[in-house]
């Protein structure tokens, strides 16, 4: 157990170390502190893209999903992801030039600022803030749970939770974004040679990658075909998830800010290119590994399938590998977290309206510690994120962030769209999200997001076109 | 002239680049290999092969998009 604990301190002493050369690297600007300086070359962009990106949920929850599903995880992550990574020319491209001939710091900043209207401004800052709390606080009780699991019960959740917060906390409070890129390309490294050690061991334990196969689909033959063991890889279902990360990932505040952070495009080229090769190979660990616990006689319930990873792990590697790996899956979910963090303190420091424009690095200091404060208060009073109206921010966070898409395009590529019609745009799609989910509308096998991204994309285009006939009318 | 020319076939090329990009995705969505569990290369699915070899073919694609395509600081 000693070495347990003193992995743990040694992997979070690092991460403050880094926290602190970032901060000595740093200037006391706005710029400097919430996106480096614009500063990211191609290889802390691309591996802080990654770790911002890929979160526990694909360390942990894939792996849970393909035990209870098959693997047609697979297929829906991978392609879809390798898919999104369009949105850095499309998106990320323009929000860097934008960013960098206009000084935009933050996005609801640069939709607001293009279109001239603080409505729009608000309102974008007030979508991003609701979706992205609730999952700050799932992140920091997951990572309490992932210590638990590790120490055997010795450290409860709570005060895993807390003190994995205290710790990106001060790395992210003193180095802000550098301090966070730096420390996301030690977790990315960590992550993905987490994932192959899990790879190899697992696979060297069934008896090789051939046998492994074989033994799961004799056991489950339906974990190899679509719709899968539970029938949930309908073509809607496939089709949906197919093109939801592109809508859904660029407009993750914690993404969508990665794009300023860039040094030039070259930055934004070579992750674009390297995403997708990424994905096809680090995504497939997880998934394989689930269905292999099958064929490994594993028996899990629902609610334990997401520690398959690490229960296979441990089955069949060694205790250092099996540690090594649980720290992986703890940086995923650091990684994820500390970019959260900093955007939504980049958010309420820089696009509220406060009179004082010059204490800005302060500001967003001091909402660093009080959202870290609130989160652990969260913990503390045993508040359950999964549920209530939390829970259900947390299930349609891909959805209520989707449809932002229409509004960011139209921004950077249609010089008809206005204000009024964005805001309908953001108002209709939300709205849409509540129909679809309460099954007052049918959404004929697809996921509300997709229905409410059109509505969104609806509404732009025909509230654009209305003030464009009535303004011709006029003039 | 050239300009023209020039600009001519950089829509040439966009035009191309992103009608196999939609072709790619409309690949992804392989309705004709629904309940195949026909295994292939080490015991895997071959659909799973399929949808790996796509998902490497776009990063080819967009090796295109950013060689032919992409022009630094076109704002």
């Amino acid at each position: 157990m000693i070495y347990v604990i003193l992995s743990l301190a040694l992997f979070f002493s690092i991460l403050l170390i880094l926290g602190y050369y970032a901060k000595k690297k740093s200037v006391d600007t706005t710029e400097d502190y919430f996106l480096a300086g614009r500063s990211f070359g191609p290889v802390v962009l691309f591996f802080s893209l990654v770790a911002t990106n890929f979160s526990a949920f694909t360390f942990l929850g894939f792996a849970g999903k393909s035990y209870a599903s098959g693997f047609g995880q697979y297929g829906i992550m991978a392609f879809g992801t390798g898919f999104m990574a369009i949105s850095f020319y499309l998106i990320g491209r323009k929000v860097w030039q934008l960013g960098k001939k206009n000084g935009y710091i933050t996005p609801a900043e640069l939709v607001g600022k293009q279109l001239n209207s603080k409505v729009l401004r608000y309102m974008f800052m007030g979508v991003l803030i609701i979706f992205t709390i609730p999952y700050l606080a799932t992140q920091a009780i997951g990572a309490g749970f992932l210590i638990m699991q590790l120490t055997e019960s010795m450290i409860s959740w709570q005060f895993g939770a807390v003190a994995t917060m205290i710790v990106l906390m001060v790395y992210t409070f003193f180095g802000g974004m550098r301090g966070s890129g730096w420390t996301d390309v030690l977790q990315g490294v960590l992550m993905i040679t987490a994932l192959i050690l899990a790879f190899i061991f697992v696979s060297q334990g069934l008896g090789g990658i051939a046998t492994a196969n074989t033994l799961s689909i004799e056991k489950v033959p339906s974990l190899f075909s679509r719709p899968g063991l539970d029938g949930y890889f309908t073509i809607q279902i496939w089709f949906s998830f197919m093109i939801l990360w592109l809508f859904a990932d660029p407009m993750f505040p914690q993404l969508f800010s990665r794009f300023y952070t860039a040094k030039n495009e070259k930055s934004l080229k070579t992750t674009m290119f390297l995403y997708p090769l990424t994905v096809a190979i680090v995504f497939f660990i997880p998934v394989v590994i689930g269905v292999w616990a099958h064929g490994a006689g594993l028996i899990l319930s629902a609610a334990e399938t997401d520690m398959v990873l690490p229960q296979m792990v441990r089955l069949f590697a060694p205790e250092g590998i099996y540690l090594f790996v649980m720290i992986g899956a703890l940086a995923a979910l650091m990684s994820t977290a500390d970019s959260q963090l900093l955007s939504l303190a980049t958010m309420f420091s820089h696009d509220l309206p406060f009179k004082k424009k010059s204490n800005e690095v302060k500001r967003g200091k001091i909402f660093i510690f009080l959202l870290v404060i609130g989160a652990i208060l969260f913990i503390l009073l045993g508040y359950d994120p999964s549920e209530g109206i939390m829970g259900t921010l947390v299930k349609s966070t891909f959805s209520g962030l989707a449809v932002l898409f229409p509004t960011v395009f139209a921004v950077l590529y249609w010089k008809r769209t206005t204000a009024l019609a964005c805001i309908l745009s953001i108002l209709v799609g939300e709205a849409s999200i509540i129909v679809f989910e309460l099954n007052l509308v049918p959404s004929f096998g697809f996921l509300p997001a997709i229905w409410s991204v059109i509505s969104a994309t609806f509404t732009l285009i025909v509230v654009c076109l209305v003030q464009y006939k009535i303004k011709g009318t006029n003039a | 002239m050239n300009n023209n020319w020039f600009r001519g076939k950089q829509n040439r090329m966009l035009i191309l680049l992103g009608f196999i990009l939609a072709l790619i995705f409309i690949c992804s969505i392989d309705f004709w290999n629904w309940n195949s569990s026909s295994l292939g290369f080490l015991g895997f699915p071959i659909w799973i092969w399929y949808v790996m070899i796509l998902t490497l073919i776009l990063s080819i694609v967009y090796y295109l998009i950013i060689a032919y395509y992409w022009r630094n600081n076109t704002l």
